[in-house]
């Protein structure tokens, strides 16, 4: 034990640090007990290596796996899923440290690295989580290499250099793995249900306030690529769920059901784009304003929402189109009981405004105008503090507190048209984005959430009204920090970074788009369309893979005829060159060198080989030598040299 | 006597007539004769490890008779001191002074016998003379002549009463020759032949020392090209980073084969260094600078194995 030289204080530094590379990144998210335990089983680990002692005996080392075990159940309530399982894994390889004896338990250990630092991307799949990772494995690996290496000269700048060269050589083949592995359903590879973190986004529901909540978080809610050109920043209306049911209070979204997609006609400009969309935990995929149809495994509602047959538990990307105006000119309202419901109870002040203004109004658009108008002449407020409203939600907002957010304005408009007959609903979604010149694509945060209403008129279907933009126009027009920026609450960092520092983070975020749609987003799709491109129509997973170990023999074999050329034609200058032919020119005549032997060996060999050919080979020996072994090369005498083995001719072998 | 270090050939021919003669006292040794030769007029110092009795003594008579050396020889054994070999300061009564004895150490050629016998201490004292070319006593550095040779013959370490040389001292000779059993012609001729010593007594030298230290200037200034540096370092870079050795080659033992290979290419009548000097005396200057850890693994000597990992190009 006292001088096993694996274990010497130096080495375990070097396994200290590797171990420590590993698990860095979850130091953030480990409860601080587990650390706290990995640590002090790496500094006991120091003590034992120290003073040369034997490793706890078997009785500590169960009571401690133990005691690991319980207090994980205590923290998690369960041990398995991926917190627990990640706890537990980092909690047992710091055990492990303090059971090193022998070489196998230091590889052991080494080997556990690699596989604890894939667990990082359980958490994260971020792109310098990646460039990191990567890091620490050439960490790991000139660890193992130097532990390998019983050698008391050694250097670790040169395992460095050594298991640098060994990551580089394992790149190509990486690739290929990555690029041509079969792509199986991915339900197999599904994380444990609580990996999926709680996902912010739309809801299928939605009360005063809860629209403001979702505005205070500036994270991305999804991108989008214009294929071609791009709507205005105010047309720029993403939708979400739609509310259609209401009972006086909160808005509820009716079960979707999907479209007739025949009758569905829309007409106006049309946009293709390609929505990158965060996991939102949720169905519903956004859209811009009217979608022509659905995305895969995706279908249109009647109410023109988009739909996903699954949840959207990871980054989804998916392309679509959608045109300006609904050409829907039919006649038939839609159904009356659902879209104009109104609650008559509640918010009596409302329904006695409406029938005033109804009585005043000649027809549904006069109406119309005239709420709007109402809104923007008598002192609403967009606020993102509205003051909590009473019973009577609608009638305290319009009549007392006049202070609201989107959410307040759509509601209360729509509650207003229902109250008139008109058929109306909210639609949740988000507005606006923030142009990304670097990708040129846009950038849509949830603090770009919105609600508007829409309304039913015969001839011309359902129509987009949104409030806010008579209350707020600077919201629609500038976006959502024009329109808050004198807000106590409200996080501006977003947006009053300075030029320089605006332009990194338009950078950082474009690499990071790159990153999601290439390599986090390469799945069956992207695979088929490089197959196909290959030349590979539908491949089943058998071919794939007699595919794929092709690929890789093929790298294998480049990267082995790559080093092969590189010791055999780097560094030789003209005289080699021409050697290399002359040998083998006295190679086809039956003698073949061996690589170690020098030129004056060699010759003699083929003086005792063959007469003749000793004759004419001798001078070329010569030569050869001068030119590479004396004092005195000259031009002349390489080009002589040249000439000579250009005019070499021996006699085939004649057996 | 000038032009001798310019007129090659006429040297090449004494050395040539040096060799012919050794090879008629040793028989059927021509490679470990022209080793031995090779490391003295490049230098340095030679070891020569064998079982006693096969020559290692007639060996080091034999080169420093021929190139006309004084001799001295000490028997090293285990109550031997440093002032046995260095020498020592004696009181004179007549001058009331202290006068220095020179030790046997004080010739141009030693031989130290059975240098693994004597302790650690003795050795040093040696050893530390091999490398500086000078010795302090009582405070006072004493030169050696120049040049000085040490021909140091030990006995393989698995004997009896032997004290190894640490590496650090094994490094300080150039080379590290065996003799070996001769063969059995050879053995025949030297059991009809007449006695050895006296022959060697009969042979006369004929190589000056302004001579010889001419012949290693001139060795000195032997050619070597990049390729063949190249070639060289290929060699020393194999040994420092395949883990069949515990420790590399030094700069010094790259040096050494350096200046061991000019030396045998000058013996082979050349004025620049061939992949075949290097690889003549490569195993020579590994023998007893590379701990090969798996030696027994090897069916072959794994010096010579260490010449075919490296291609010349």
């Amino acid at each position: 034990m006292l001088n096993n030289p694996y274990l010497t204080i130096s080495k375990v530094k070097l396994l200290s640090v590797s171990f420590f590379a590993t698990i860095i990144p979850h130091f953030l998210r480990l409860p601080i007990w587990v650390s706290l335990l990995v640590i002090a089983c790496v500094v006991w680990r120091f003590h034992l290596s120290n003073t040369g002692s034997a490793i706890p005996n078997l009785l500590t080392r169960i009571s401690l796996i133990t005691l690991a075990i319980i207090l994980i159940f205590l923290q998690y309530g369960a041990l398995f899923g991926r917190d627990p399982g990640v706890a537990f894994l980092i909690l047992m390889l710091g055990f492990k440290m303090l059971e090193m004896k022998t070489k196998r338990d230091v590889l052991f250990f080494l080997f556990l690295n690699y596989f604890v630092i894939i667990t990082n991307f359980l958490y994260s799949q971020n792109f310098l989580l990646a460039i990191y990772m990567f890091i620490a494995v050439w960490f790991i690996t000139s660890v193992l290499i130097n532990i390998n290496r019983l050698n008391s000269t050694s250097n670790l700048k040169i395992d460095f250099r050594l298991s640098f060269t060994i990551i580089a050589q394992a790149l190509p083949i990486m690739l290929v793995m990555f690029l041509l592995f079969p792509r199986i359903d991915s339900s197999i590879w599904k994380l444990p249900e609580d990996a999926r973190n709680s996902s912010t986004g739309l809801s299928d529901k939605m009360s005063p306030g809860d629209i403001s909540k979702l505005i205070k978080n500036h994270k991305i809610a999804f991108r989008v690529k214009f294929a071609k050109q791009a709507p205005e920043k105010k047309n720029m209306y993403w939708r979400g769920p739609v509310l259609s049911q209401f009972d006086g209070r909160s808005w509820n979204s009716l079960i979707p059901k999907p479209i007739n997609l025949l009758t569905h006609r829309l007409e106006g400009k049309s946009y293709s784009y390609t929505i990158t969309l965060e996991a939102t935990g949720k169905k519903y995929l956004p859209t811009l304003d009217i979608p022509g149809s659905a995305p895969e495994n995706a279908y249109l509602s009647q109410e023109y929402s988009a739909y996903s047959n699954f949840k959207v538990d990871s980054r989804k990307s998916y392309s679509l189109y959608s045109r300006a105006k609904n050409a829907d000119n039919s006649y038939s309202s839609p159904n009356r009981r659902i879209y104009t419901r109104s609650f008559s109870r509640t918010n009596p002040k409302t329904h006695r405004l409406i029938k005033q203004l109804v009585s005043n109004s000649y027809s549904d658009k006069e109406l119309i105008e005239k709420v709007l108008l109402k809104f923007r002449n008598q002192n609403y407020v967009y606020t993102l503090n509205p003051p909590i409203l009473g019973k009577h939600s609608i009638d305290d907002f319009l009549f007392k507190t006049r202070r609201g957010f989107c959410e307040h304005y759509a509601s209360a408009f729509v509650v207003m048209m229902r109250s008139a007959g008109i058929a109306s609903r909210v639609v949740t979604g988000y507005q606006g984005g923030e142009y990304n010149p670097v990708g040129n694509y846009y950038i849509v945060r949830n603090s770009d959430a919105h609600a508007w209403a829409e309304v039913w008129l015969p001839g011309q279907g359902w129509l987009r009204v949104d409030p806010t933009a008579y209350i707020a126009p600077e919201r629609i027009e500038k976006g959502i920090d024009a329109s808050l920026r004198n807000e106590s609450n409200w996080d501006r960092s977003q947006y009053s970074k300075n030029a320089i520092v605006r332009n990194i983070s338009l950078y950082w975020d474009s690499l990071n788009n790159s990153w999601n749609q290439w390599v986090l987003g390469y799945g069956e799709e992207l695979q088929a369309k490089l197959l196909s491109l290959l030349g590979f129509d539908n491949p089943n997973w058998q071919q794939l893979v007699i595919l794929l170990f092709a690929l890789i023999a093929m790298t294998l074999l480049i990267v082995f005829l790559y080093y092969n050329y590189r010791k055999t034609r780097l560094k030789k200058d003209e005289a080699e060159i021409s050697y290399i032919k002359f040998c083998k020119k006295i190679e086809r005549a039956g003698l073949t060198r061996y690589n170690w032997e020098g030129p004056q060996a060699f010759s003699k060999r083929v003086a005792n080989y063959k007469d003749d050919l000793a004759k004419e080979s001798l001078v070329i020996f010569d030569l050869y030598i001068d030119i590479r072994y004396g004092d005195k090369v000259t031009s002349a005498l390489l080009h002589q040299f040249k000439v000579l083995v250009k005019n070499f001719q021996p006699n085939k072998q004649q057996n | 006597m000038t032009d001798m270090r310019l007129d090659h050939t006429s040297i090449h021919k004494i050395l040539n007539h040096i060799v012919d003669q050794a090879n008629t006292i040793i028989l059927g040794k021509q490679k470990q004769i022209q080793l031995a030769l090779a490391c003295l007029l490049s230098g340095g110092h030679l070891l020569v490890e064998d079982i006693p009795g096969v020559g290692k003594t007639t060996l080091s008579l034999l080169l420093a008779q021929l190139l006309g050396f004084d001799f001295n020889r000490i028997q090293f054994t285990s109550d031997l001191l440093p002032a046995d070999i260095v020498g020592a300061s004696i009181f004179n009564k007549n001058t009331n002074q202290f006068e220095f004895q020179a030790g046997p150490i004080f010739s141009h050629m030693l031989l130290a016998d059975e240098v693994n016998r004597a302790t650690p201490k003795a050795q040093s004292a040696l050893l530390e003379a091999m490398e500086e070319g000078q010795v302090t006593v009582d405070g006072e550095t004493r030169k050696l002549p120049e040049p000085f040779f040490v021909i140091a013959t030990q006995n393989p370490s698995q004997h009896i009463g032997t004290f190894p040389l640490p590496e650090s001292q094994l490094d300080r000779f150039m080379l590290c020759i065996e003799l070996g059993y001769p063969s059995f012609d050879a053995e025949r001729e030297i059991l009809k032949g007449s006695n050895r010593k006296q022959l060697i007594q009969s042979l006369k030298s004929h190589l000056s020392k302004e001579q010889l230290i001419s012949v290693r200037q001139s060795i000195y200034e032997v050619h070597t090209s990049d390729a063949l540096l190249d070639y060289l370092q290929n060699i020393v870079e194999y040994t420092r980073n395949h883990n069949a050795f515990d420790m590399g080659v030094s700069p010094r033992g790259a040096l050494a084969l350096l200046h061991c290979s000019k030396s045998w290419a000058y013996l082979s009548g050349r004025l620049h260094v061939l992949p075949e000097d290097i690889q003549a005396v490569l195993p020579s200057i590994l023998k007893h600078r590379l701990n090969s850890t798996s030696i027994e693994n090897h069916e072959l000597n794994p010096y010579e194995e260490i010449i075919k990992k490296i291609p010349i190009p």
